[in-house]
């Protein structure tokens, strides 16, 4: 479970104050698919930042599984998203000399795993996301939605506690981006804890809930009772 | 030649000594024995003896044990101490010469492996942001970077040594410098060159860790969005 109180945020924009994130509380449990709408500027992206870890610069408190983890130092973050949480980016966030196999192993072998292990576990992961034939091509030479599925397999290759992804579909055409939602559904019916940002409300409409974003609060939060996961049926997925 | 008793003798010249040194000049070198004939001499009575020591040996401990035997009366000194100050200035000098450039090198080689690794480290940034993300350490990503310094400077130092000892030293030992007051060649001594290393690899580390470290320690999100 994660959980984020009175999370604020202030940027200097022209020499005023500017709230990007206003007062927010929020909590997400265990295996819950949530996903966060909004217009452009709402704060889904910052409040991301914030519950990832990624931006340290807030005020308010985010736990995890009642541990306190917006306090740690720089360094523990580092070690905490290394082991505890998965960020999926917009932009893939590929290195570009590592072939997708070593991309996703890289995190693997920070953990300490032996290169052989690491390698095995790092193809299991781009199995799952039915990269298995492309596992030696370098980023370049992968589709936006093929390098998007890398970008997924080295975040879900630790098996995190929480999956955070940030518009993951937004460069992606109508196929490409039900082929990641058909893989976030499969990672959360195996219980994968999922905080997915887009503006896609189609997409939005296959989670659980969702959290709707503006001026940097939350302005509505709506469990969804029959989550429309056949969606996608239409581009027929394999 | 003048002898004793007014005597002429012929000598043959076998060979003019012509050296840089006037003192060496001025001499004439003439077989021990036939000179002891020549002067009617048959004890050792030099007032000058010059000692060749083998190589290792250090001059100042065979000085030492030559003065002890000697007494105190006697002149005892090494080849450097009889060649007067002219000769220690010019070494001075030289050596003077050859720290500050040295120094520049090392100042030059730093300036540049700071740039290089700066410009590499900024170039990146925003995948030096993706590692941090994905948890890589802020330490194994300067290592990494510091590994690259050092593979520069070790580089650096291979190919430096192989065209000293390959090229240039023995082209110098061939081919002195002809100086006015002796010839120059590359005084290289395996004592020297590990002083340089040791501190090129000293100022590689400082010059390598410095850019990286300016880079890691930024927030995560703004180097990937490459903010700052």
């Amino acid at each position: 479970m994660i959980e984020a109180r009175n999370i604020t945020k202030i940027v200097k924009s022209g020499g005023a104050d500017l709230k990007i994130l206003n007062d927010i509380n929020l909590t997400v449990e265990n295996g819950e698919f949530t996903a966060i709408i909004g217009r452009s500027g709402a704060g889904k992206s910052t409040l991301l930042y914030v519950l990832s870890l990624l931006d340290a610069m807030f005020q308010g408190e985010v736990f995890v599984d009642a541990k306190k983890i917006s306090q740690l130092p720089d360094n523990k973050r580092v070690e905490y998203r290394l082991q505890n949480l998965g960020f999926i980016f917009q932009e893939y966030a590929l290195l570009p000399e590592l072939t997708a196999v070593e991309n996703v192993a890289l995190p693997f072998l920070m953990r300490g795993l032996g290169q052989k292990p690491a390698f095995r576990s790092a193809q299991e992961a781009l199995i799952q996301v039915g990269l298995e034939k492309k596992t030696n091509n370098l980023p370049a030479t992968l589709s936006g939605g093929e390098q998007q599925r890398v970008a997924i397999a080295r975040a879900i290759a630790g098996k995190p506690k929480i999956l955070f992804a940030d518009e993951p579909t937004a460069n992606l055409d109508s196929v490409r981006a039900c082929e990641i939602m058909e893989i976030f559904l499969r990672l959360n019916r195996g219980g994968q804890t999922i905080i997915l940002i887009t503006h896609e409300d189609d997409l939005a409409q296959m989670t659980h809930r969702i959290i709707e974003m503006s001026d940097g609060r939350i302005v509505s939060d709506k469990q969804i009772e029959n989550p429309r996961v056949n969606l996608c049926a239409k581009y027929k997925i394999s | 030649m003048c002898v004793p008793k007014t005597q002429f003798v012929d000598l043959t010249v076998k060979g003019i000594v012509k050296s840089k040194v006037g003192e060496v000049n001025r001499r004439i070198y003439i077989d021990r024995n036939y000179f002891m004939q020549l002067y009617g001499r048959s004890s050792n009575n030099p007032n000058e003896i010059a000692i060749r020591i083998k190589s290792g040996v250090q001059p100042q401990t065979i000085k030492r044990l030559l003065q002890s035997v000697a007494g105190e009366g006697a002149l005892v000194q090494t080849a450097r101490e009889s060649q007067g100050s002219f000769l220690k200035d010019i070494e001075t000098t030289f050596s003077l010469l050859g720290g500050i450039i040295g120094g520049i090198a090392i100042m030059v080689s730093s300036i540049t492996i700071f740039i290089v690794i700066f410009i590499n480290a900024l170039t990146r940034k925003k995948y030096i942001g993706i590692l941090k993300a994905i948890g890589i350490k802020n330490s194994v990503i300067a290592t990494s970077y510091l590994a690259q310094a050092l593979f520069y400077s070790i580089a650096g130092i291979i190919i430096g040594l192989s065209l000293l000892y390959g090229l240039i030293k023995p082209y110098f030992d061939a081919n002195p410098i002809n100086f006015p007051f002796s010839d120059g060649i590359l005084a290289v001594t395996a004592q020297g060159i590990v002083l340089r290393v040791t501190i090129l690899i000293v100022a590689t580390v400082a010059a390598g860790i410095l850019p990286i470290l300016l880079i890691v320690s930024k927030n995560t999100l703004n180097l990937i969005l490459g903010r700052e």
